[in-house]
Formats: C-alpha cells, sequence, structure tokens
C-alpha cells in the first residue's frame, strides 16, 4: 500500500482529515443496496431483477428487500431465500472504464453478510482481458475465492477479503453469497458492499457518494422511468406526435446517458396516449434507441390523425426500463 | 408461458412483443431476444439484459 492510501485509511477510520464518505472510492455500484428499479423481490436468475447492478447467479432463490437484518447505518440488504439446497451468489462485473484503474492494484472486498445457518459468506473476483466483458458470457479468470465466517446477525463491522488484480485485467467480476449450499429456507443476506484499493476495508461509502448519485450510477446500465404517485391523475408525460393515422410516436430522453444503447423496453402498469385531450389506454412498443433518447410507439388502440400532437401519459404506479445497458 | 409476438419497427427492423406470465411486457429487438432463448434454457423476457 502507498503512504498516500495508508494515509487516507488511517485518516477514514479515524474521521479524521479525509472525510469517511468518499464518492468514487468504492467500485461497486449499488453496494448499499439503496436503488431498486426493477423490484423488490424476484425469483427469477441469470440476470438482473431487483436491486439495480446486482446479477442474481442462482436458481431456486428468491430474491428480495430486507429491512430487518441490516447493519448500522443501512436501510435496506439483498437476501436470498433457498427453495432447495443451493449456493446463493450476487454478482456485479465492472466495465473497463473503472475496472482498468484497479490493474496491478491490490484492493479489498468487503461486506456486511448474514446467514441463517452460520455457514460462511464468500468472496471471489474474477478477471477478463476482454474490454467490457459481459457478465455471464465470455473467457474468465478466477482469481481467488476466500470464506469468511458469518452468523444470523449480521456483524457489526464488514467481512473483508483483500486481492491482487493482474495488470492485465480489463473486465472484472465480484461474486459474494454463501460460500456452500444452504438447505431448502435458508437465508444468505448482504449489503454494504466495497471494493476499494489498499489492504484494508474503509468504512462503506457510496460509489456515487450521495444516493442521487448512486442513482444516476445506477441509470447508466438501467434508464428508468417511474412514477411513483399513487394517483393514476399524476402522468409522467412525454411528448410526440401521430406518425400515421392511429399510430403515435414518443420520445423519451434519459436522466442519464445510458452505457451502451438499450435494446428494449420492460412496461409495468397503464399508459395513456392522448389524441387532443382524449385519453387512450395504449401498449407502447419499444422502437430504436441511442444512449441517450429512446423512441416508442403504438399503432393500436388509438385514435388521431396523422400530424397531430399527441402526448404520452405513464399512469402513478406504472414504469418503462430501457434494458440491454447492464454488462 | 409467456406470449411473443412479431413486429417491425419504424425503421423496419424484426423486434417481438413478450407479455409475461406476471403481466408485464418486453418489447425490443428480435437479436436480443433470441440471444437470450439461446442462453437461458428457461428465459423470462426481463432477463433480456444477461
Amino acid at each position: 500500500m502507498s503512504r498516500a492510501q495508508l494515509t487516507s485509511t488511517v485518516e477514514q477510520n479515524t474521521g479524521g482529515a479525509v472525510a469517511p464518505f468518499v464518492g468514487g472510492k468504492n467500485f461497486i455500484i449499488n453496494g448499499g443496496m439503496d436503488v431498486w428499479q426493477r423490484g423488490t423481490s424476484s425469483s427469477s436468475s441469470g440476470g438482473y431483477y431487483t436491486a439495480d447492478r446486482w446479477y442474481q447467479v442462482s436458481g431456486s432463490v428468491t430474491y428480495s428487500q430486507e429491512t430487518s437484518i441490516v447493519p448500522t447505518g443501512f436501510q435496506y440488504a439483498l437476501k436470498g431465500t433457498t427453495s432447495a439446497s443451493v449456493q446463493v451468489l450476487y454478482g456485479q462485473a465492472i466495465e473497463t472504464a473503472h475496472a482498468i484503474r484497479l490493474a496491478g492494484q491490490t484492493v479489498t472486498l468487503s461486506y456486511y453478510g448474514a446467514t441463517s445457518d452460520s455457514s460462511s459468506v464468500y468472496f471471489r473476483i474474477d478477471y477478463a482481458t476482454t474490454v467490457d466483458q459481459g457478465i455471464s458470457s465470455g473467457t474468465w479468470t478466477i482469481i481467488n475465492t476466500i470464506t469468511k465466517s458469518a452468523t444470523p446477525t449480521m456483524p457489526s463491522s464488514p467481512q473483508q477479503a483483500t486481492f491482487a488484480i493482474p495488470s492485465n485485467a480489463k473486465t472484472l467480476r465480484v461474486f459474494i453469497g454463501n460460500a456452500g449450499s444452504q438447505a431448502s429456507g435458508g437465508t444468505t443476506t448482504i449489503t454494504g458492499v466495497q471494493l476499494e484499493v489498499g489492504s484494508v476495508a474503509t468504512p462503506f461509502s457510496r460509489a456515487g457518494g450521495t444516493l442521487q448519485g448512486e442513482l444516476a450510477l445506477c441509470q447508466r446500465y438501467l434508464p428508468a422511468i417511474t412514477n411513483v404517485q399513487s394517483s393514476s391523475n399524476n402522468t409522467d408525460s412525454f411528448n410526440g406526435y401521430a406518425y400515421q393515422t392511429n399510430g403515435v410516436l414518443y420520445s423519451i430522453p434519459f436522466s442519464v446517458p445510458a452505457r451502451v444503447p438499450p435494446t428494449g423496453i420492460t412496461l409495468s402498469g397503464t399508459f395513456s396516449g392522448y389524441g387532443l385531450n382524449t385519453p387512450y389506454t395504449i401498449t407502447p412498443l419499444f422502437n430504436a434507441a441511442t444512449n441517450n433518447v429512446a423512441t416508442v410507439y403504438a399503432s393500436t388502440g388509438i385514435t388521431i390523425t396523422a400530424g397531430q400532437g399527441s402526448r404520452l401519459g405513464i399512469l402513478g404506479g406504472s414504469s418503462i426500463l430501457f434494458t440491454g445497458c447492464e454488462l | 408461458m409467456a406470449t411473443v409476438t412479431n413486429y417491425q419497427n419504424l425503421n423496419g427492423e424484426d423486434c417481438v412483443q413478450v407479455t409475461n406470465d406476471d403481466g408485464s411486457i418486453w418489447s425490443g429487438l428480435k437479436s436480443v431476444y433470441e440471444a437470450t432463448l439461446a442462453a437461458n434454457s428457461a428465459p423470462q423476457a426481463n432477463s433480456t439484459e444477461s
């Protein structure tokens, strides 16, 4: 560890001159499980379904938001509940633009982990020598796997493990969770995940520094429009026009440019297309996207004259997720 | 069982609309959907990010 790193670690641990919460120190996005744009519970695996940026590896597991088994200072954790004897694993890939900074470095991976059967928790980092390698494809090499003891309650300080990242690493992926199979009904709960330079775990910081910063980082991988209003009268609105009679096209700009252009949309809830002032219930279809904006359209369900202006309403409780931007 | 409907977007590209059992709907490029099918023997529509 360099003198600067050591000084930073000491200062952070003692609450000295370096602020304990530092944006950019943590290479894991949404390590505090603050952002859940896709939802808070899912039994699907082999993809991203609940907490943003966390790949759900294992089948026969229900992944859900946990609010009780959390360490002091955290609101949420990600919990996996098994429905068969299975190893609960969560993964996150780190794109090259970030991971390249860790090439040739000693890094520390830390998190708070609890297991209902007091089985050990798992630390693993893999690397790929290809740029922006997808988490579930291509060639990966395991750097190391490490296990640490755990209990049914969260520890007062995080479990941690140190790794040496090869100098030719271009993309990294992290796997954490349970070190072995848990019987049906077992739980593995994690939060406060941090990957940082150096051989000592320092106090957890959001990668984005703030809640808004963390949300922006997440939306680089999942642009989303989520209307959290409870009333259907409070709609998010996006402008468009009738590209043909009874056919409407809308533009939806992203709050944060996406990592790569999305390739699809996932709809949840109810959507209205307005022809003059009359609302029609429509089901928008994915048309096309860049990393800055997407267009969606509907050619059924609305009565409108070609060339008229129109408005897309995303009703309260509804959402559009723009998919295909994850690694 | 998800329901899959083919369509072409306004650029003439092949796309699909997938209605899931939970009521959520995914639509997007057919090539992405087919790649997901190839990678996952039991795909969900919103697993097209994997």
